[in-house]
């Protein structure tokens, strides 16, 4: 196996990692600092933030003419271009699934408390409904573009939308229970794991998006777990980007030996958290021996797709 | 009389460019190479594009136009690995951005052969571009030589332009095409 050169471990830290785990932690530690009930608000604040800090570079202005907004971008545009691949819409998918994750959970607490017990699934209702709406834009956007269009991706927007709802799902209960910081470092082992998987498949570039999620996470859970703040704002990024990278990135890329088999592994893993949700673990999750398991469930799919990764494609960095 | 000088004279004015000899060369893959050197800190790497299609046409001898569409997918290098990240949208993007094009805005006679201005669209982007050429065009043959350096971030090339891969790509042209 060869490993990055310390030129490229570098520039990924300069450019990806300290900006992202960076303004991740800073937001969540500042919206901690309110309370324990403002980490779902952070949290979202956070990811979006520690995005932006990433993508964010001066490098394109030119200060001779009048610097703009719109220069100021790294890896992908603010504003998608007309016939935008669509990898182009990720932040785009990101923010909506965001900011519809926090105001739907706001409309099912407010509901909650004004409903009557044997109605609570009305709440519950008001709270996924304009998810799974959220979640059919994104997927739609994330499966457009004109490498998008060719017949063998027809099916891509379901498997998008699938994808995106199951683990939206997964996290979100874990995410919201005192194991939120874990659920935060989940996902950044998850994108960590996704990042590698790119790598394989020869994509520097969109390795550099995995990472900027990946240590995002990292810098969001290192501030959850001082102040044990709920997370779930965060998952809708992750419920966005990780199907996002392990799916709607493959019409654009070119062949390689990557079995897509090891691409669900990775976009699947969230999964692994749902038998947490039934009630008698759901009661225990602080206890050493659930969290070793939640750990281990995790982190076994993730390691069968690095190993599939290995067996079939060398990593190259040229 | 004077009035039938002027009117022959107008006639002549007007009807010359018709008379005029335009001669238009096909270009396809076989007549024309371009190819590119990437370098990096200690290293580099040669390449090109296997289809190319395109006309350049001459007018009394002179380089008036040029219209050239790259197939991106046609791409090759000296490493194979090489080749499948280059296609990738880590440089070229080949999936979303299938064809480069190239379509000259003005063509300068100079002391040592033409300078050539054009639109080099790549990876959607469309930014102007001038380069030397030398021209001949002799027996109904037309060779164009060219070497010249872009600046790939220009278009969005960026991938590992904070050093691990130098931003100035060498370009160079070679057409030698019949009638």
């Amino acid at each position: 196996m060869t490993l990055p050169p310390p030129k490229l471990i570098l520039e990924s830290l300069q450019t990806d990692i300290l900006p992202a785990a960076g303004a991740g932690a800073l937001v969540m530690c500042a919206f901690l600092l309110l309370g324990r009930w403002a980490g779902a608000l952070g949290s979202a604040a956070a990811v979006v933030v520690a995005f932006l800090a990433a993508n964010f570079t001066l490098d394109k202005l030119d200060f001779e003419e009048e610097p703009t907004w719109a220069k100021t971008w790294r890896l992908v545009p603010w504003k998608p271009a007309e016939e935008a691949p669509g990898w182009h819409w990720l932040p785009r998918a990101g923010l909506l699934l965001v900011a519809v994750g926090v105001v739907s959970r706001w409309i099912g607490l407010l509901a909650a408390r004004k409903l009557p017990e044997r109605l609570w699934w009305g709440a519950n209702l008001l709270v996924w409904a304009p998810r799974v709406a959220a979640v059919v834009i994104a997927s739609g956007w994330l499966s457009s573009g004109k490498a998008a269009s060719a017949p063998e991706w027809a099916s891509l927007q379901y498997q998008l939308a699938a994808a995106m709802l199951a683990v939206w799902v997964a996290l979100d209960g874990v995410a919201r229970s005192d194991a939120g910081a874990e659920a935060a470092a989940y996902q950044g082992a998850i994108f960590f794991a996704g990042a590698t998987l790119i790598v394989y498949a020869h994509s520097k570039f969109f390795m550099d998006f995995a990472v900027i999620l990946s240590f995002a996470l990292f810098g969001i859970a290192a501030a959850a777990g001082i102040g044990r703040g709920d997370t779930s704002g965060a998952v809708p990024a992750t419920v966005a980007f990780l199907p996002g990278l392990m799916f709607a990135i493959q019409p654009s890329m070119e062949t390689h030996k990557v079995p897509p088999v090891a691409f669900w592994l990775v976009a699947l893993a969230p999964l692994m958290l749902l038998p947490f949700l039934v009630p008698a673990l759901w009661r225990r999750t602080n206890d050493v021996y659930v969290r070793a398991g939640r750990a281990a469930l995790v982190l076994a799919p993730l390691v069968a797709a690095l190993v599939l990764a290995a067996q079939n494609e060398t990593l190259a960095f040229e | 009389m004077i009035r039938k000088l002027f009117a022959v004279a107008l006639a002549a004015l007007v009807a010359a460019p018709l008379f005029a000899a335009e001669t238009t060369y096909k270009l396809d893959g076989e007549n024309t190479k371009v190819t590119f050197t990437g370098t990096k800190p200690g290293g580099k790497h040669d390449g090109g594009f296997k289809t190319v299609t395109g006309t350049a046409v001459v007018t009394d001898g002179t380089l008036t136009k040029i219209e050239v569409e790259i197939d991106c997918n046609s791409l090759y290098s000296d490493n194979e690995k090489l080749t499948g990240h280059l296609k990738n949208p880590d440089f070229f993007g080949v999936k979303d951005h299938p064809k480069s094009t190239f379509k000259t805005t003005k063509i300068e006679k100079t002391d040592k052969g033409y300078s050539v201005t054009g639109d080099l669209t790549l990876l959607g982007n469309t930014k102007p571009v001038t380069f030397p050429a030398a021209v001949v065009e002799k027996d109904g043959a037309l060779t164009l030589t060219s070497e010249f350096k872009i600046d790939r971030t220009q278009w969005g090339m960026t991938y590992g332009a904070k050093g691990q891969v130098d931003k100035d790509v060498a370009i160079k042209v070679a057409v030698t095409a019949k009638k």
